[in-house]
């Protein structure tokens, strides 16, 4: 598709092409100081090339601005203003512009954190891109969509005075015994002294850090544990279908969720758990290739999904083998030979195949040399 | 003097590119002073030069294509494409100036109608003649890169990558990172060759513990050749274990202190063997946790990735990089659906 500016271009040549109209065989006159009459202006305008590349950006800066494009209307329209210093209508744009953009970014900032404290993170998101996209140094708006919205990897913790690490640890993971880990992220040493008040970086473990921890200790924050409404609606229903084996529908509804929020952890894992399930449920059905093709989903990290996708494989060119034995009972023996083939290209040490067909392609041969 | 009155001129300079060139040259040198670069003659490749801060002026010459533009103006050809894209066209016009801004910027590929995203790609093995899930074969690889040359894609280096993804470097709307885990031989005799020869970077995540092991993996004179011919060499653990499962004889402790050797002691193998930094690594597995994540930082790396099947906006978490394994069986059409590189997302 083409842009504002190509279909200004044709515009340019003429422009150019009018100004060269007087002759290029003789060299064009040089251009006047500018007059003070409006005739005068326009010939002056017409004779100078950059400025007549500066009217054509003009346009394309209104057209970007008509779009709501503003930043790179912007950008444009300073150019134009390099390229015509005098053009004072320019200069004001731009500094109506600025403002406008500004205020702009400020106002999808603001509406963004609102979003996000109400746990709208995918609303979220978009207003921090469109503050981005606006302002491309706007600090606030790159750290919630870099680091808040991801989600963190570790609990922020206000020691209290005199508490010890083997405490925090028997309070964030349950176990005293964990403290070298908060000692080793946080430079100290487990049983040395410590400045208080003093925060720490406690890094999550997996699975959750204590039976039934459900919400974050006082003083912690865990972004890890907050959900957008909409999201956590989509993924309520996605879990539900998974509980009721309705794999199928569960992987579409978590699709949906990733979609929006690609970097939602908890939809991954239950979009593999689902497909995982769908595939083994398939194979249950000995609809092997479509088994097949749900494992192909899942990551090949999750659970055994190479061995079942192995499986599947090979009770799929069972399938192929058996079809290509009822064939050749019926005396059709090259369709029997294309199903031996189906089962030895997915299962190329197949015990039986490669032997029978060799078999039929004799009985072929012999058959044609009695014809 | 009116347009209407020089439409019978603009047909006879329309049908000379080159008078209309030597035209515009004339004029600049008469319009203006302080040119940078002046060619005073009709020169087929000559290039009109106005420079100002934060563009320059150019008028093409016969030959001359973004690239070159590119390449003369912001010592760097790959910014072909942010030309055209500026000035909104598909290829440069003799005579047609065009407007070159030195300070090419589009961070994180945002438009007003969403985001681009990097697909990530991850091989594993490749074979002569026989496919396999993890094993792509010869013509399929070769199949695919050519896909990607065909269709004007860009692969980029992970440090390309991860300078988009920190929102500080721009990329080519259609970018994407080459990645091949392991170390097996024939990443070096197979995919190496490919790559080379359509001019591809690509990442060799390798795990320390199988390089020179066997006569079916790498070794590190190889590594170093690879190396040496400017692809990455980088982390895949030390012994591929995965990271977040504690070995069932092994206490919290010793599983604890593993990851940490698992993490520095690949990265300071290849330091040693290669002398050269490792930055990134991959996940054995694509498994990775938050404690695992951290320790990886902790540890100076710079970001990981994981066999998330995705493209990558900006504001993914740098330590779980989505990447898309292919498959041996992936015909191109299947291969082509892990290649999406914008998001679509109304941000008025």
């Amino acid at each position: 598709m083409k842009s504002p500016l190509f279909r200004v271009q044709i515009s340019i040549l003429t422009f150019l092409a009018a100004a060269f109209s007087g002759g290029c065989a003789t060299l064009p006159e040089r251009p006047q100081a500018p007059a003070s009459s409006p005739g005068s202006e326009v010939k002056r305008e017409a004779r100078d090339p950059l400025l007549a590349l500066a009217e054509s950006w003009r346009f394309k800066a209104r057209e970007l601005e008509n779009t709501g494009d503003l930043p790179k209307a912007l950008q444009v329209l300073q150019i134009v203003k390099t390229l015509s210093p005098e053009d004072l209508e320019s200069g004001t744009r731009i500094a109506e512009l600025k403002n406008q953009i500004s205020a702009a970014a400020e106002r999808h900032f603001q509406k963004g954190l609102a979003l996000f404290r109400n746990h709208s993170l995918a609303l979220a998101r978009k207003e921090f891109l469109a503050a981005i996209y606006l302002k491309p140094d706007h600090a606030g708006a790159l750290h919630f969509l870099k680091e808040k919205l991801p989600g963190e990897d570790f609990l922020s913790y206000e020691m209290k005075n005199g508490e010890t690490l083997r405490q925090v640890s028997q309070k964030i993971y349950g176990d005293p015994q964990k403290d070298f880990i908060i000692a080793y992220f946080n430079g100290l040493k487990g049983d040395g002294p410590i400045d208080f008040p003093r925060s720490l970086k406690i890094p999550l473990l997996s699975p959750a850090p204590q039976k039934g921890f459900s919400a974050p200790a006082k003083g912690v924050v865990s972004p890890e544990y907050d959900k957008p409404p909409e999201i956590q609606a989509g993924l309520e229903k996605a879990r539900g279908a998974y509980r009721e084996h309705l794999y199928e529908e569960s992987a579409a509804l978590t699709e949906k969720i990733l979609n929006a929020d690609p970097t939602n952890r908890e939809a991954r894992e239950l979009l593999n758990a689902a497909y995982y399930q769908w595939g083994k449920q398939l194979g249950q059905e000995k609809r092997y290739r479509e088994a097949m093709e749900a494992f192909q989903r899942v990551d090949s990290g999750y659970k055994d999904t190479p061995v079942q996708i192995a499986q599947n494989r090979k009770e799929m060119a069972e399938v192929h083998y058996i079809n290509g034995v009822k064939l050749f009972t019926q005396e059709e023996v090259e369709e029997a030979i294309q199903e031996w083939e189906a089962a030895l290209t997915l299962e190329p040490k197949h015990p039986k195949a490669k032997k029978d067909i060799e078999s039929a392609r004799n009985l072929l041969q012999k058959l044609e040399k009695i014809k | 003097m009116s347009f209407r009155g020089g439409t019978a001129p603009i047909r006879k300079i329309k049908n000379h590119p080159g008078l209309l060139h030597f035209c515009f040259l004339i004029f600049l040198n008469l319009v203006g002073g302080g040119y940078e670069t002046l060619s005073a003659a009709p020169a087929q490749t000559a290039m009109a030069v106005r420079s100002f801060q934060d563009f320059v002026v150019v008028v093409p010459g016969e030959g001359d294509t973004f690239s070159s533009l590119a390449a003369k103006y912001l010592k760097d050809p790959s910014w072909d494409w942010y030309i055209a894209e500026f000035n909104g066209v598909d290829s440069p016009k003799v005579g047609q100036p065009l407007v070159v801004p030195l300070k090419p910027e589009k961070r994180g590929g945002i438009t007003l109608q969403g985001y681009q995203t990097v697909p990530v790609l991850a091989y594993h093995n490749f074979s002569a003649t026989e496919a396999g899930k993890l094993t792509v074969t010869q013509a399929m690889f070769e199949q695919q890169m050519r896909f990607l040359q065909e269709a004007g894609y860009r692969v980029i280096t992970l440090d390309q990558l991860f300078d988009f993804l920190e929102f500080r470097g721009s990329i080519p709307p259609k970018s994407v990172v080459i990645t091949i885990d392991d170390g097996w031989l024939p990443a070096y005799e197979i995919a190496f060759p490919i790559l080379k020869k359509y001019g591809y970077p690509a990442a060799f995540f390798v795990y320390t513990d199988i390089i020179g092991k066997s006569s079916k993996t790498l070794s590190w004179e190889l590594l170093g050749k690879i190396a040496d011919e400017g692809m990455d060499v980088q982390c895949h653990t030390k012994s591929h274990r995965n990271l977040t499962v504690p070995g069932e004889k092994e206490s919290f402790r010793d599983y604890f202190e593993n990851l940490g050797a698992e993490l520095s002691g690949c990265k300071d193998t290849i330091k040693k063997r290669l002398n050269r930094e490792v930055k990134y690594l991959a996940y054995p597995y694509g498994a990775t946790n938050s404690l695992v994540v951290e320790t990886a930082k902790k540890l100076g790396y710079r970001g990981a990735l994981t066999i998330m099947r995705g493209g990558n906006p900006f504001f993914i978490h740098n330590f779980r990089v989505n990447r898309s394994e292919i498959h041996g069986d992936f015909g191109l059409s299947r291969f082509e659906r892990n290649l999406a590189v914008f998001q679509e997302q109304n941000l008025r």
